[in-house]
Parts: C-alpha cells; structure tokens; sequence
C-alpha cells in the first residue's frame, strides 16, 4: 500500500478524530467511526490520493457514515430535556457548565443539524461547503441550522425559566 | 453572531480537545484494512479466548448458565428483555427526585441473528461475514476475498424504510424476490455507490449496498438469492450481570452498549491508569464521577487492553456496583482492542 495513506493517516488523523468526536460525541464511536472509514479508504487510496482534496473526500466519508448509523445515538438523541444543573452567574466555571449543558443539547440533536453545526461553527464551513459535505442543497443547510439553533435557544430558554421559577 | 453561535461554537471547540489523541491510529486502521482484505472470520485467535476480565469466571466458548439465549433464525435485532430481578439498591444519600438508581440483574436478552446469507458470489469472492448490531439494527458485512477484483457487500436488516443522504441519485425499479425492489445509484469517486431495497415482509426491510464493481444486474442477481440463515452476531463481551431489563443495542468487536440506560463498555488499547485504584476482578481499575457520567477504567494488563465502562449521569450508580458490574465483564474470541 502506498506510504502516502500512512503519511495522511498520522498527519491528519488526530483532526478526523477531533472531528468525529464532535459529531458522535463519544470517543469510542469516534474512534470507530475513523477506523472503519480509513480502513475502507486504505484500500482504494490509490485512486482517492488522486483526487484533488482527498481530506475533503475522507471527511465526506466520515460525515456520511456517521449519519448512516441510524439510531446508534438513539438514546442520547431522546434526552434533550434532561441537562444537567447548571450553575448560575457569569463567572468562568458558570460558563464551563454552561458548555457542558450545550454538550448534552448537542447530543440531543438530530444527527443532520448536529453535523451541520459541527461543519458550521468548528470547521467554518461556508453553507455551500457544508452543503457539498452532505450532499444536499444550500438551502437545506440553512434550515437544518436554523432548525438546530432555535430547538438550543428554547432548551436554554425553558431551563432559564425553570431556574427562575427555582428562585 | 449571536450568544447561541458563541456557545455552541466554545462548546465544540472545548470538546474537540477531548478527542482520542490518535497515537495508535495508524497502527488500528492496518489492522482493521488487514481484516477487511484477508477473510474477516467471526472467531480470532483463540488465545483471546484465555483473557479473562474477572479472576472468578473462567472464559468457555459457550454461553453461561443465565446467558443470552438464542435468537429465532428469522429474528431481527428481536432481543426482548426478560426483567432479570435487580440485585441493588439505589446509590445512597440520592434525593428521592433523583432519576431511577441503576439495577443490575442476570442477562435476560435474546443474542441477535442475521436471517440472511447470500448464496450467489460476486467475482472477487466473499469472506465470512461479520454480523454486528448498531442500535438495534443487523448488519452483515462481507469483505471481497479479492480486494483488487471485488468489491464488499453490506447487508442491512430493519423495520424501518432506509434512508439516504440527500443529494443527486439515480433510482430504477427492479424485482427482487418477487418483490419490488429499488435500485439508488450515487455517482462519486472514486466508485460509484449502488444500494438496493426491497420490503421483505411487513417490518422487515432489506438493504444490500455495494458498488459498482458490481453491475447492476450482479446486485440484484445476489440480492435474489439470499437464503434463509442464523449468523450469530459477533459479542465481543459475556456479562456476569447487565443493566436490568437491558437490550442490546450495539455489539461490535470493542463496543457494547445497552438500552435503553446508554451503558457502554468499551474495549480500548492498554492505557496508564491515573490516580487511585481499586480492585477490579484480579485487574486494578479506577472509578470516575463527572457531570456526564460515571466510568470505570480497567487495566487489562496481560491481553494487554483497557476496559472503559460508562453509565451516563441519569443513571446513579454506586462504586461498588460499577465495579462488580466491570468485575464481570470477560472477553470473547471476537474481541478486539479500539485505539
């Protein structure tokens, strides 16, 4: 097998895994995920090296095999009304929790919007690139993250008012 | 950019950082390609078979008494639970609000079949498959015995129509098995993707997905010819005990996880422990509480692996259950470390 997969996989290897991460959230299904994809892409790497972004073909890959496990996330994906309590204030570990409560929002996402977030707000993926990393339209891209960001605004919104009703 | 974007964005930009570093990456995809292009059999070196979780059960290659029972042939991902009697108590000192203390009771679950095997054979050949279940869905996925000529062939077994990323296909009608069948082209490099599916009887629809190393009529030639079979799905993991009324919901060769608790255990390559230990079965393990959850680490230090297991926060869970819980997970053949 040529050495140049060998060269990407450890060049490029801790990014996909940073990247699959953040879309299963769960290391050990990111590692999965990474694994099975590179293997599968090992075997054809004398074509796919030719391809003008080979990167952005493997992380098509990923990004397509993660939204094929149907219902693998099933029982993260059910619990976006339960976050864990969060400390009040602006002060920094407020604001620690506060991203540990977005990490369980995010996990309760669909799979779809939680990738288009991911591509959106960690990659900097413009809509069309997403679009182009999904397989789908612009326009789909666009509601999938309008869909996601306004189900994280009411999650945050509905726990602010609970809080409230607390004091 | 509004507090929301700033948020998710931090989030994902802190999460990231807690990512597998990756130092055994390489070393774990030539592994897995190696499988992928030699003959992927079920059962691997029976050496595995000698590692053993727990000092106080010895590993035998058949299921215990109070194991999984067999699936019927035709069985889908039928696993049905059978409320094994819980064995614990709440973690004390919980307020009564708390979410339900997690239980654990003997395995009560039916081990999965893949009730199809294909009888025709692509050129390039097909190795044995490798059965696995992801929530609750069967798949068998053959490897071409000839990586070069033949191209791997995934089925896929499930009560819910299959689904597709959005994007340009190509789709034609087709019989297969005296039943219509859809045929779903996706035309990308560097092989073209070729998906065919058909409902195989009310709530069972079945999916071949291939590419276009095979042709069209190939697929639908060797999809018309599936037989009736009872592939076991591969277990990397007996269990003592399990979380109560759990099903399987994911079995791969270094992940197991339950529903509906999301209780995942985890087959990982050998990792230092960090901070105070305890015993684990005749292994040292540590025991960690944060706000996602409960995980026990485990160091298997003569296979050598590491055993991770996680129960999500909304299931309390005592030390001292954990432990047993970990105490009485022991490897099988089809066992394989992660990275």
């Amino acid at each position: 097998m040529p050495d140049g997969f060998d060269e990407f996989v450890v060049a490029r290897g801790p990014a996909l895994l940073r990247y699959a991460h953040l879309l299963c959230g769960n290391a050990h299904l990111a590692e999965d995920l990474v694994q099975e994809v590179l293997a599968r892409v090992h075997r054809r790497w004398a074509r796919i090296e030719h391809l003008d972004a080979p990167e952005a073909y493997v992380r098509r890959a990923v990004t397509r095999e993660f939204l094929s496990w149907r219902r693998r996330l099933a029982s993260r994906e059910a619990v976006l009304a339960e976050v864990p309590d969060r400390p009040s204030g602006a002060d920094p570990a407020g604001q620690l929790a506060a991203r540990d409560e977005m990490w369980t929002l995010l996990a309760g996402l669909p799979r779809t919007q939680r990738a288009v977030l991911v591509l959106r707000f960690y990659d900097d993926l413009a809509d069309d690139q997403i679009a182009d990393v999904l397989g789908c339209a612009p326009s789909t891209v666009r509601a999938h993250a309008s869909r996601a960001l306004a189900r994280l605004r009411s999650a945050l919104a509905r726990r602010s008012t609970v809080e409230v009703h607390r004091d | 950019m509004t507090e929301v974007d700033e948020l998710v964005r931090g989030t994902l930009r802190r999460h990231a950082e807690e990512a597998p570093d990756g130092a055994r990456l390489l070393a774990a995809v030539h592994e897995r390609s190696r499988r992928l292009g030699r003959r992927r059999r079920l059962a691997v070196a029976a050496v595995v078979a000698a590692l053993v979780v727990s000092g106080g059960a010895a590993f035998a290659a058949v299921a215990p008494t109070g194991g999984p029972r067999p699936a019927p042939p035709a069985g889908v991902a039928s696993a049905t639970a059978s409320a094994p009697a819980p064995t614990t108590s709440p973690t004390p000192g919980r307020a009564p609000s708390s979410p339900a203390a997690l239980r654990f009771g003997s395995p009560g679950y039916a081990l999965p079949t893949f009730p199809f095997r294909p009888v025709v054979t692509p050129v390039g050949g097909l190795a044995d498959p490798v059965v696995t279940l992801a929530a609750g869905e069967l798949t068998a996925f053959y490897a071409a015995r000839d990586g070069e000529r033949g191209a791997d062939v995934t089925i896929r077994v499930g009560p819910r129509t299959p689904s597709f990323d959005a994007g340009p296909a190509h789709e034609t009608r087709q019989q297969v098995r005296g039943k219509a069948a859809t045929l779903r082209t996706v035309v990308v490099a560097p092989a073209n993707r070729l998906s065919l599916y058909w409902l195989e009887r009310p709530g069972q629809w079945v999916r071949v997905d291939t590419d276009d190393t095979l042709t069209d009529a190939e697929l639908v030639r060797l999809a018309d010819a599936l037989a009736p079979a009872a592939v076991p799905v591969l277990m990397p993991f007996r269990f003592d005990v399990v979380p109560a009324g759990a099903d399987l919901d994911t079995s791969t060769r270094s992940v197991v996880a339950f529903r509906p608790s999301g209780v995942t255990c985890a087959l990982r390559g050998p990792q230092p422990l960090t901070g105070a230990t305890v015993p684990v079965g005749r292994y040292r393990g540590t025991v960690r509480h944060t706000g996602t959850g409960a995980t026990v680490t485990v160091a298997l230090d003569d296979v050598p692996a590491t055993l991770v297991v996680q129960v999500p926060a909304r299931y309390p869970v005592s030390d001292a259950d954990l432990v047993r819980f970990a105490a009485g997970i022991q490897l099988t053949a089809d066992a394989e470390p992660g990275s």
